[in-house]
């Protein structure tokens, strides 16, 4: 299986798609993320989201499509310094196809409250529609929603801002790829618990204890307008990228 | 008479499909005469060679076909036997480890990643060997993965040569052998 693809728009089954660029990826999903879909990339820490979304940003990038970077968990500078270890990411693409913002500091100069009140959610959720207009950007990585979730607060704020997130980026066309941290050893799709219900897609990623060694893997478990595979994948963090692999059904079995 | 090892191999592979899977049954005596003649061959052909070894460890095989004045900068290995040894060391350029070979699905992944990086036109990848993959997992497992790899590789056009040894491959995995590969090379001694 080839592991890259030009990253861009395609129609596969008469449905418009944002390629992920990760060719084996594309193929689990029938060609790609239908255009304007909210994926929740879920997973604890160590097991891949913000690299592998920010693949996908590159590959569009360099396919000629503009993206935004959205960091709610660290600094610019240090997503900029660790992204600059893979051969996918093209340095010269930041600030012109690729913009990187720290939403801290955003939240900052918009003045809003360190829980969010309800005007709170309409001004940052109207400021990031406007930094996707802006930038002209088809593509948003949020890393991670759940840094935003917790200002939200409330499960069912949460969910009403995850459906309000979802829908404002599809009317404008962007497709928007969201990590989600889970805490390890627990088998959650989100945070709150309510982000899954309203995102049109997740893709889980775990680790699996195979025969003592520990293996990433990767499932799409819910793609809203397309059909895809179930399957789990075993897939590796390599400086070219994200590589994926079907996992053998004696690992699943434990053999 | 003794045997041709070199020429049974070259003839063979030189004969086989672009994107044959050949399996490569030895005799113990002539394994290293057989793997030589594989990577010699691979060399001259003007391919890459993805050179997966549960063997010996990729720096030994290296030296040895050195000192035979084999050509190996054509080589790229997935080593799956030098890290339960202890023998990895320094990293290596044309080396990825796997840290056993009971990893499976790493060994796929990593040749993924060589594929990545060398590209597909005109590759082959040779796995040496079976017979000691079969030590460490157990068939059904064996026989998944030999299907994918070889599959997922012949549908890129790419050669896969599999070694095995005689004497220490199960009767089970030659069935294998011979239902995921296209054809058979057969070094025995002839006497």
């Amino acid at each position: 299986m080839a592991q890259t693809s030009e990253a861009s728009e395609s129609s596969a089954g008469g449905v418009a798609r944002a390629k992920t660029g990760i060719t084996s990826l594309d193929s689990i999903l029938n060609g790609g993320i239908p255009k304007g879909n909210l994926v929740l990339l879920t997973g604890a820490c160590g097991t891949g989201k913000t690299t592998l979304a920010l693949e996908t940003l590159s590959n569009a990038a360099r396919a000629g499509e503009h993206g935004v970077f959205l960091s709610t968990t660290e600094p610019v500078s240090r997503i900029l310094e660790n992204a600059a270890t893979y051969r996918f990411f093209d340095k010269a693409t930041v600030g012109k196809t690729i913009h990187f913002v720290d939403a801290s500091s955003a939240f900052e100069s918009l003045e809003l409250e360190s829980v969010f009140t309800p005007k709170n959610v309409d001004e940052a959720l109207a400021w990031l529609s406007k930094t996707v207009k802006e930038k002209k950007a088809t593509r948003l990585v949020i890393d991670s929603l759940t840094g935003i979730c917790y200002r939200v607060g409330k499960p069912e704020l949460v969910r009403d801002f995850t459906f309000r997130l979802g829908r404002e980026l599809g009317e404008l066309g962007c497709t928007t790829i969201a990590t989600v941290e889970t805490p390890a050893g627990v088998m959650a799709y989100s945070t709150f618990g309510v982000e899954e219900a309203v995102a049109d897609g997740i893709v889980l990623l775990g680790n699996h204890d195979a025969r003592g060694y520990l293996l990433r893997t990767l499932q799409v478990v819910k793609m809203r307008g397309t059909t895809h595979s179930r399957a789990r994948y075993v897939i590796d963090l390599t400086s070219h990228g994200v590589i994926m692999v079907p996992m053998l059904k004696a690992s699943m079995r434990g053999e | 008479m003794a045997v041709d090892v070199e020429r049974v191999v070259r003839t063979s592979l030189e004969e086989a499909p672009p994107n044959a899977a050949v399996a490569l049954m030895s005799d113990l005596n002539f394994y290293f005469q057989t793997m030589k003649a594989v990577v010699d061959w691979a060399g001259k052909a003007g391919k890459k060679m993805v050179y997966v070894t549960s063997t010996i460890p990729s720096s030994v095989i290296q030296q040895q076909l050195e000192a035979e004045g084999v050509e190996v900068g054509h080589l790229y290995f997935v080593d799956c036997i030098s890290f339960i040894v202890g023998s990895t060391g320094e990293e290596k350029e044309r080396t990825i480890y796997v840290e056993s070979p009971t990893m499976l699905e790493n060994i796929m992944l990593k040749v993924e990643a060589w594929l990545k990086q060398i590209g597909t036109k005109n590759v082959v990848l040779f796995l040496d060997a079976m017979n000691t993959l079969a030590m460490h997992n157990d068939e059904k497992a064996l026989s998944e993965f030999s299907y994918y790899l070889v599959n997922s590789l012949r549908v890129r056009q790419i050669q896969t040569v599999v070694l095995s040894i005689h004497e220490q491959t199960p009767e089970d995995l030659e069935v294998v052998l011979k239902l995921v590969c296209d054809s058979g090379i057969d070094v025995h001694d002839e006497g």
